[in-house]
């Protein structure tokens, strides 16, 4: 069963003007498909924040094109393209990136609000997200009021709430201790069971990159994919998607 | 290290750029502001002193008396008095040209060799073609080269003038270059013989002052001393700056306006410095953070933000010099046209003085604004635990709790300037009475974190109900920094307050009068020759006033001389009235004494009426003695009532119009007030009285609607200067609510970014921007309201009762409240547009970089 595409990179560089000019990626062509789980891994400084911000068409390709769902970013208006983001993209961060103003539900609500959706009928929806990451008890709490672990899985249904087909996933365990980053990655892994969600992530943590359908290693801004002949031992979800 | 810490500010200023032209553009604002109102201050006080002085020319003592002039003969007396060396008499008339242009002629003694009057026509500058025509023909004229070439005059030309005494014609036979007073007055200056002058003008043997230079060998003080005992009671022998601080008293009520402009304006600059070092700090946490942790002591930190509060202090303060220069010779022009309408006092276009000390206080103020700026998140940012600001970005603001301390102390000090204010003796002067008003409005300042949060919990549920989550987060983000909040919020109220306090000022200056025009000055007609309100030139005479009253349908014409009086060493306004035909006319014009029953009394000159001011001042009480100078001996009369009255910021007295003209030996008439027939056609009158004194004299016949609002015109013009400082309050303001906006904008990348991340779109955030910055301007207009009834009252109290002598009742000016907020509203939705672009127009993945 031939999957959509759901991201594509097409000879991608980006560089960084400035003083010491910078090309943080180099010439990256991958294509990834509906319902998979990637990893991207990859020492520090390396490209990997900058490929899932061009993903997310949070910047601009230096060369080269992004598809996302077969359209060309390039192509799109800030608009058209704020709307892609919206209704397609789920984004989470290694800083957590919630609003310090606003609640657990608030922050959570935030991306229907933003669709002018109702606020009871946004804080429905997001009281629900907060179930499924098990934090109902923490919505009224600001984020300075709870964990860094529960933060996080706050950022997780902040990045659900809209129901997107592609979920970027940026070092989302990098700030937590092992126990609340497990809590993080299983939650990851049954979105994208449960709703067929794509997942990004980008990750230090070898074996959560094994629990991946696929794992791309970045190196100076050069990406590659880790053949699977490597990947002993290829997890059962593996076997599963690849079937 | 200090070098080192160095480094740093410079590295500091170079990345942000914007932040450091905000914060030294704050300082240029407040030391432009303050220091222009100086030059202009200085520059008025100069060019009234300069005016009086130069008049004087080298004389050392002055004899005048009131406006009416004095016997000639007191000069032989003058001259016998010990210690005179020269006495030289003066008259001065002024002409208004065909455009309306004025001239000051001063007629002095051309046989004598003018010794004291070198100032005005120097030897070397004088050009007299034909001396002996110029001596013997009365209608010699010699005007300064200045009016001649401004009205293409040469050597025999007739000038035609407009004087009191109707249309003169004059023979130009001599010039003269302009200097000392003569420049003084733009060129607008003439000098004739005296004698001619007399005779020209029916004013034969009288004199308005004598020019007075004493022995080498002799004190003046003594000689003065001298005069006054040999001179009649009544005549006021004084030093040439003794006239000079009269005049100045006499706009006194312009500077304590703009003394009181100069200080918001500092306050404002304060806040806005403030600001922008705060937000300054809070951006460096991490810096800060970083520094504490190699081991940089806290003090050091203070000494480097401090450090860098000089330098941007010190640099702002020479700009905003420049800056303030320019403004000045703006702020001297409405200065000068303000006291020119108001008093007819000399105005001088001429630029801007530079006194050393304004310069002083100007930079001076500027840098320790910014110390105080600086200070508080100085403190704070030294006092940040080094591994809470490496380890948390997001926990670094202490929040400003509004507790029941800081509730009490602010209410506590609102309510100590208040009474301060109520108790407080007009004597403890002006800068005193301003700390009260100060320490109100510091209790204010100090209750605006509680105000803040009040007004988002108000408005957040209507946000959130009506105008979605962008509204949310600008309340939000307002009410979660209270401080930063509260130094914009701050400069808006401060801004608004003195608004609403100075509009409160003019709308009962002018609810006062309107009811004194409607109770005293309630004619049918008013005629009068002059459109100044206060002129000191220009009066009917007799004859020609006595033609209104014989013009068809005038059933009673009465007369009023507008002129003034020393009293205890105050100049205080004398009009002399037709008792008889004022009290028929208004029955109601006392508010102290029965009206019906002194009017034969005060028709046949048994008794005075003063103002409220006047009694205020000199402790007068109904039915007391009081004993007026004249010219030709003192007055001694019982006060028969006493009324509102706005003539004179000191005082006013009515006496009855015969015993005047016994008295003062002055027939002239300013105001005639007619009354009609019951069924005579108005436009008929008018056109009757208007074509009885043509020709003769200039006239201005006024309906009572027209004259109220010419009055009333009057005084909007005069306040001129307050509309102009409202003007720059609300500018300030809303410069300041830019100055914020921008610089947490580049704060608040990270939350903007988020936002675009999770899928807002540009117009939501620069809606949330322009939210936000109207969500300020909300709070600063209720607070601003507050404390602008706060201000009003004090004010009201300081300006008006204790510079003015009035008592003015309180009226709020609820139109001009009603205008200044949707203004206010509007100004702040427009200047948080930049700031609402600048921030739509982040670039996405930088601000989730950014930390
Ligand atoms: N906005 C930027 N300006 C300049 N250089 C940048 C910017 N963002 C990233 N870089 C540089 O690009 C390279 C890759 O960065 P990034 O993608 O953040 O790495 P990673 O996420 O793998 O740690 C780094 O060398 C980084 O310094
Ligand atoms: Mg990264």
């Amino acid at each position: 069963m031939n999957k959509q595409s759901i991201v594509e990179f097409e000879s991608v560089s980006k560089n960084f003007e400035g003083a010491h000019g910078v090309t943080a990626v180099r010439d990256a062509t991958f294509e990834i498909r509906e319902g998979q789980t990637v990893a991207i891994m990859g020492p520090s400084g390396s490209g990997k924040s900058t490929i899932l911000n061009l993903a997310a068409g949070l910047d601009n390709p230096t060369s080269g094109s992004v598809y996302v769902q077969g359209r060309d970013l390039s192509e799109l208006s800030d608009n058209q393209l704020t709307r892609l983001r919206r209704d397609k993209i789920g984004l989470i961060f290694q800083s957590f990136n919630l609003l310090n103003t606003l609640t657990a539900l608030e922050n959570v609500s935030l991306p229907l609000r933003l669709r002018g959706i109702a606020k009871t009928e946004a804080e429905e929806r997001a009281k629900s997200l907060l179930d499924l990451v098990g934090l109902n008890d923490r919505s009224d709490h600001l984020p300075d009021e709870i964990s860094g672990g529960e933060r996080q899985r706050v950022a997780i249904a902040r990045a659900m709430v809209a129901e997107p087909v592609l979920l970027l996933a940026d070092e989302p365990t990098g700030n937590l201790d092992s126990e609340a980053g497990e809590k993080v990655l299983r939650i990851l892994k049954d979105l994208n069971s449960e709703f067929g969600t794509t997942v990004i992530l980008v990750t230090h943590d070898r074996s959560a990159a094994e629990n991946c359908n696929r794992v791309f290693e970045i190196v100076d801004g050069i990406i590659s994919e880790e053949s699977n002949d490597r990947r002993a031992g290829a997890s059962l979800t593996e076997a599963m998607a690849t079937e | 290290m200090i070098g080192g810490l160095a480094l740093v500010s410079r590295k500091q200023w170079r990345r942000n750029k914007t932040r450091t032209i905000l914060t030294l553009g704050g300082i240029v604002i407040g030391v432009a502001a303050y220091f222009a109102v100086a030059a202009a201050n200085v520059t008025l006080n100069d060019s009234l002193r300069s005016t009086v002085e130069q008049i004087a020319g080298k004389a050392d003592i002055q004899i005048t008396s009131g406006e009416s002039g004095f016997p000639e003969e007191l000069l032989n007396s003058v001259r016998r008095t010990e210690g005179v060396r020269v006495a030289e008499p003066a008259l001065e008339i002024v002409g208004t040209t065909g455009d309306d242009a004025r001239l000051l002629i001063v007629g002095l003694d051309t046989t004598s060799d003018l010794e004291i009057h070198k100032g005005l026509v120097p030897d070397t500058n004088v050009s007299i073609e034909n001396p002996l025509a110029f001596i013997n023909k009365p209608d010699s004229i010699a005007v300064s080269r200045t009016f001649a070439e401004s009205n293409g005059l040469s050597e025999g030309d007739s000038l035609v003038l407009m004087t009191q005494a109707g249309k003169k014609s004059f023979t130009v036979r001599g010039f003269f270059k302009p200097t000392g007073f003569g420049a003084v007055f733009g060129g607008s200056v003439a000098v004739m013989d005296i004698v001619s002058l007399q005779q020209i003008f029916d004013r034969e043997n009288s004199v308005d002052r004598i020019d007075v230079l004493s022995a080498e060998n002799s004190d003046t003080d003594t000689v003065i001393a001298a005069l006054r005992k040999v001179l009649p009671e009544g005549i006021n022998v004084q030093r040439p700056e003794q006239r000079g601080e009269q005049l100045e008293k006499s706009v006194s009520g312009v500077r304590v306006a703009l003394g009181l402009m100069s200080f918001l304006a500092l306050v404002i600059s304060v806040f806005i410095i403030f600001n922008s070092f705060y937000i300054s700090v809070s951006q460096r946490w991490k810096e800060i953070g970083i520094l504490r942790a190699l081991g940089v002591e806290s003090y050091k930190i203070q000494l480097l933000i401090l450090g860098e509060a000089i330098v941007l202090g010190t640099l702002g303060s020479v700009l905003g010099i420049a800056a303030g220069y320019l403004l000045a010779i703006g702020a001297a022009w409405i200065m000068s046209t303000a006291a020119a309408v108001g008093y007819g006092a000399v105005s001088s276009t001429g630029l801007p003085v530079i006194e050393a000390r304004s310069l002083a206080t100007a930079v001076l103020l500027g840098i320790i604004a910014s110390i105080i700026g600086a200070w508080l998140p100085a403190r704070t940012a030294s006092a940040v635990d080094p591994a809470i600001a490496l380890r948390d970005i997001e926990n670094r603001t202490k929040e400003v709790r509004m507790g029941w301390t800081r509730t009490l102390v602010g209410i506590g000090m609102i309510a100590l300037g208040l009474v301060l204010t109520w108790f407080a003796d007009a004597s403890v002067g002006t800068s005193i009475q301003l700390s009260y008003w100060f320490l109100i409005m510091l209790g204010m300042v100090i209750l605006l974190p509680g105000f803040i949060k009040l007004g988002s919990m108000i408005m957040r549920p209507f946000a959130n109900r009506f105008l979605g989550i962008e509204a949310v987060i600008a309340i939000d983000s307002m009410a979660r920094t209270p401080r930063r909040t509260s130094a914009t919020v701050g400069a808006l109220m401060i801004g608004l307050a003195f608004v609403i306090a100075n509009g409160a000022v003019i709308q009962s200056q002018k609810s006062a009068l309107s009811g004194t025009l409607d109770r005293s000055v309630n004619a049918d007609f008013l005629v009068t020759n002059s459109t100044q309100i206060r002129s000191q030139t220009y009066h009917f005479t007799e004859d020609v006033a006595d033609r209104v009253g014989k013009v068809p349908g005038v059933k009673r014409a009465e007369y009023l001389r507008v002129t003034s009086l020393e009293h205890n060493r105050e100049n205080v306004a004398l009009l002399a009235h037709d008792m008889e035909g004022w009290l028929t006319r208004s029955p109601n014009a006392l508010d102290e004494g029965d009206t019906s029953r002194v009017k034969s009394k005060m028709s046949a000159g048994e008794g005075f009426f003063v103002s409220q001011n006047f009694a205020f001042r000199f402790g007068i009480r109904l039915g007391d003695e009081l004993t007026l100078e004249s010219p030709n001996g003192p007055l001694k009369r019982k006060v028969l009532g006493i009324l509102e009255y706005y003539q004179s910021e000191i005082g006013t007295v009515f006496i009855e119009r015969s015993l005047f003209k016994t008295y003062w030996k002055d027939s002239g008439v300013d105001y005639i007030f007619v009354t009609a027939d019951r069924n005579a056609d108005p436009s008929s009158i008018k056109e009757g009285i208007e074509k009885a004194v043509a020709g003769n004299q200039q006239v201005f016949v006024y309906s009572h609607a027209e004259y109220r609002q010419w009055v009333l015109g009057l005084i909007d013009r005069f306040f001129t200067l307050g509309y102009a400082q409202m003007v720059i309050a609300v500018l300030i303001g809303a410069l300041s609510l830019v100055n914020t906006m921008i610089i947490s904008i580049s704060e608040r990348k990270r939350e903007i970014s988020i936002l675009r991340a999770v899928g807002g779109f540009r117009g939501q955030i620069r809606r949330m921007i322009v939210y936000e910055a109207m969500a300020v301007s909300l709070i600063g207009i209720a607070t601003g309201l507050v404390a602008g009834i706060l201000s009003a009252y004090c004010t009201l109290y300081i300006s008006v009762v204790v510079v003015a002598g009035y008592r003015l009742p309180f009226e709020f000016p609820y139109m001009l409240v009603l205008i200044s907020f949707p203004v206010v509203l509007l100004i702040s939705a427009l200047a948080s547009i930049v700031p609402a672009n600048r921030a739509a127009s982040l670039n996405i993945a930088d601000g989730i970089v950014y930390e």
